[in-house]
């Protein structure tokens, strides 16, 4: 049994190779201190609580340019979707009695606004501010940012959620009785429709890291989907009531989910087991997760903010904002 | 007060350029969370690079016909891009233009074929040398030529025009093939029945080389080492006798025998041979009893080899009908060539930009390749130049990879040289 020979110029080049690696490696790591930026945060005294400030307590203690940020928009058509571009610099708003609405969000000016005076059920941005498509009450309509309907898809019926998965160039659509569907939105071919069994799906999410679909249902399940497979992922019975609302964080390591009976729970991504609960004062219809990790729950009236959830089991919330009488 | 806030406030100031002059600050963050399926993107554009590569692919650049016969020999001009010497079988020399496409001089030089055409030293640059089948050897001025061209040309008589070499030179023995010294600027030699050495100032040789029965085929002059010169004989081996002494150095026989040679311009202590079982070897010369690399890809005997400027590749003309370009490093071809008009390939040059390849045939054509299939040959802007080398490190970082391994190196093949390959392959 002859050994293999070692390549001599192959070792070499190897080597070459894995020093000019961790040389990038430092390099990167070096440019992050010339970042200018850094993280914003909000810490009180040792006999006082950070969730007992509110937002206009706080609103003197910032800069100017800050306080100028802060403004409310009083919108009357109906509960409202939001969606981001992925710069964060366009707002997309979408109510359920028809308005659209797209924002330039750096300089608060309204870009586009329209009324397609039928129910929108969900928003998403496609690959750039450009471009949005909406869940209307028949099909999925898609709008240019001036807010020239470009497209209807006659084929996609009562979609519910919608996603666009950004490195795939799909968008996800979750329809009623239980349809997930998946567009390549470069060719405007559909690549995947999957029969989930489930029933219309309460809700639904995107893990940014591997593109997999979260769809949370009625039943107390959350599933996670991907287009090659006709069956979830993963299935995880996570509630005894529907799955109102489910997020994954940033770093695709964990799963939110929010029951009907007032429980949020947080569960790990690779073993699916759960790691905390928490009790909300209302039923989180909308949850959402910042780049820093910190949770957001839409809990009725009250919105509140969780940080550091992933490190601990916290006691209370971070923050909270209490809305105006009659909106949730 | 009772508690402490800090937020994110940006200026846009800091953010935007106030003028063209000032540089674009760009914030990067290297958060993973913030670059999601970093490894799949960079697969997709390494893929995509690939398939763009074979797309452009497209090396074929012009043919130059004018020769009757086959083009038995090529030289480029040291000290000019675009100008090159070609001599073919009916004693014709053709001097060629190649940006233009043009022949800028047609000089019926020998009376036989003609068996090797040279560019004299750097220093003599406008003077090249020609040796043919009937024992003479032309030494030839440009200059001179175009003004014999000019005065015909007023003269318009239909009388056929014979141009008048500087000077000729008779050989006793039978002509193979000329090169020319890098050391003197008038020292030349010719390859025949024997190796012998002239110098433009006499009209006998100065020097003669004689060892072992059988003819040789080629003679080359080490460009760095300006007194060693390499030979190729009919007794299958390769020969380096050294000026300064009047004996030859070193002999190494191989199994077939060889029908070109080269010297590596950039590593002068090595050289390629072209043999007749279809491969190349690559020798150092201080240690001749096993070949650095031996080149297989060819399935005819390699007829012609030239080296690129920068000594990294060198491009081959075969008797099977194709060009392949290799790398000086590697055992297999890079990049092969053909076309269905191209027969039998007599000669090859690699252009002194290394962008261009040259190759004369027994077709009586002289093709113009690209030395780099898809390489765009436009003026490239400092953006597009950057993203070119950033698809060509993904490309050769990925070149390993299954699937981007089978695109890069696809390429199609004519029908007999793709059963002789796989033949060979199963042979081995």
């Amino acid at each position: 049994n002859k050994q293999m020979k070692r390549d001599k110029k192959l070792d070499a080049k190897l080597k070459k190779n894995e020093v000019l690696r961790k040389e990038a490696q430092r390099r990167v790591q070096e440019n992050n201190f010339l970042l200018a930026e850094s993280r914003g945060f909000l810490v009180a005294d040792d006999n006082e609580k950070t969730l007992k400030f509110a937002q206009r307590d706080l609103k003197p203690l910032l800069p100017m340019a800050n306080q100028r940020n802060i403004f409310d928009l009083d919108l009357q058509f109906g509960d409202y979707s939001l969606d981001y571009s992925h710069n964060g610099r366009s707002l997309l708003l979408g109510g359920q009695k028809g308005h659209l609405a797209l924002m330039d969000w750096q300089n608060k000016h309204l870009k586009s606004e329209i009324n397609v005076k039928e129910r929108i059920r969900d928003i998403c941005f496609l690959h750039n501010e450009t471009m949005f498509a909406v869940a209307q009450k028949k099909y999925i309509f898609m709008y240019d940012h001036q807010g020239i309907e470009l497209h209807c898809l006659r084929d996609y019926k009562k979609a519910q959620f919608l996603q666009f998965l950004r490195y795939h160039f799909l968008l996800v659509s979750s329809h009623y009785n239980g349809m997930l569907r998946y567009m390549d939105t470069s060719t405007g071919k559909g690549v995947r429709d999957i029969q989930t069994k489930k029933g219309t799906s309460c809700s639904m999410c995107q893990d940014y890291t591997t593109g997999v679909i979260g769809l949370g249902h009625s039943s107390g399940e959350f599933t996670l989907w991907t287009p090659n497979l006709s069956k979830p992922v993963v299935s995880v019975y996570a509630h005894p009531s529907a799955v109102r609302a489910i997020g994954i964080d940033h770093a695709g390591r964990h799963i939110i989910s929010a029951g009907q009976y007032c429980r949020v729970k947080i569960w790990d991504m690779r073993t699916f087991k759960m790691v905390d609960q928490y009790w909300t004062p209302e039923p989180a219809e909308s949850l959402t997760l910042s780049q820093k990790g910190v949770l957001a729950l839409g809990c009725g009236g009250v919105v509140q903010l969780w940080n550091n959830w992933f490190r601990e089991k916290q006691k209370e919330p971070y923050m909270i904002h209490k809305l105006k009488k009659g909106t949730s | 007060s009772m508690v402490k806030i800090r937020t994110i406030c940006r200026d846009d100031r800091n953010y935007t350029q106030k003028n063209t002059k000032e540089v674009q600050k760009v914030y990067r963050n290297s958060n993973a969370s913030l670059h999601p399926l970093q490894q799949a993107r960079e697969y997709k554009r390494a893929l995509n690079a690939a398939k763009l590569d074979r797309v452009f692919a497209k090396p074929f650049i012009s043919s130059f016909d004018g020769h009757a016969d086959s083009v038995l020999s090529m030289s480029k001009n040291p000290q000019t891009l675009t100008e090159i010497l070609s001599a073919s079988a009916d004693g014709e020399i053709r001097m060629w233009n190649i940006s233009k496409g043009r022949n800028s001089l047609v000089i019926n030089g020998h009376q036989g074929p003609i068996k090797g055409v040279c560019y004299a030293h750097l220093g003599l640059s406008s003077h090249f040398i020609s040796c043919s089948e009937d024992k003479t050897i032309k030494l030839w001025e440009t200059n001179a030529l175009k003004k014999q061209q000019k005065a015909h040309a007023l003269e318009e008589s239909q009388a056929s025009f014979a141009y008048k070499p500087k000077q000729e030179f008779i050989s006793k023995y039978l002509l193979s093939s000329v090169d020319r010294s890098f050391g003197e600027e008038t020292v030349f030699g010719t390859s025949g029945d024997i190796v012998q050495i002239w110098n433009m100032e006499r009209s006998q040789p100065i020097h003669s080389f004689d060892w072992g029965i059988d003819s040789v085929t080629r003679l080359k002059f080490n460009p760095s080492e300006t007194n060693i010169i390499a030979s190729i004989s009919l007794d299958r081996s390769l020969c380096l006798y050294d000026l300064r002494g009047n004996t030859p150095l070193k002999k190494v026989t191989l199994k077939n025998k060889s029908s070109a040679l080269c010297w590596n311009p950039y590593e002068p202590m090595n050289l390629t041979l072209g043999n007749e079982d279809s491969n190349c070897y690559t020798f150092d010369m201080r240690k001749l009893d096993a070949a650095k690399k031996i080149h297989k890809d060819h399935i005819g005997a390699v007829l012609d080899l030239d080296y690129a400027p920068t000594g990294k590749e060198f491009v081959t003309g075969s008797y099977d009908k194709t060009i392949r370009i290799f790398d000086v490093n590697q055992g297999k071809s890079r990049e092969v060539y053909h076309t269905k008009r191209m027969q039998q390939i007599f000669s090859v040059l690699y252009t002194m930009d290394s962008r261009y390849v040259l190759s004369g045939s027994d077709d009586t054509n002289i093709r113009l390749w690209k030395a780099v299939a898809s390489d765009p040959l436009r003026p490239m802007g400092e953006r597009e130049k950057v993203k070119m080398a950033y698809l060509n490190k993904l490309k050769d970082k990925y070149k390993y990879n299954q699937e981007i391994k089978s695109i890069l190196r696809h390429r199609h093949l004519p029908k007999t040289i793709y059963k002789n390959q796989k033949k060979r392959v199963i042979i081995k």
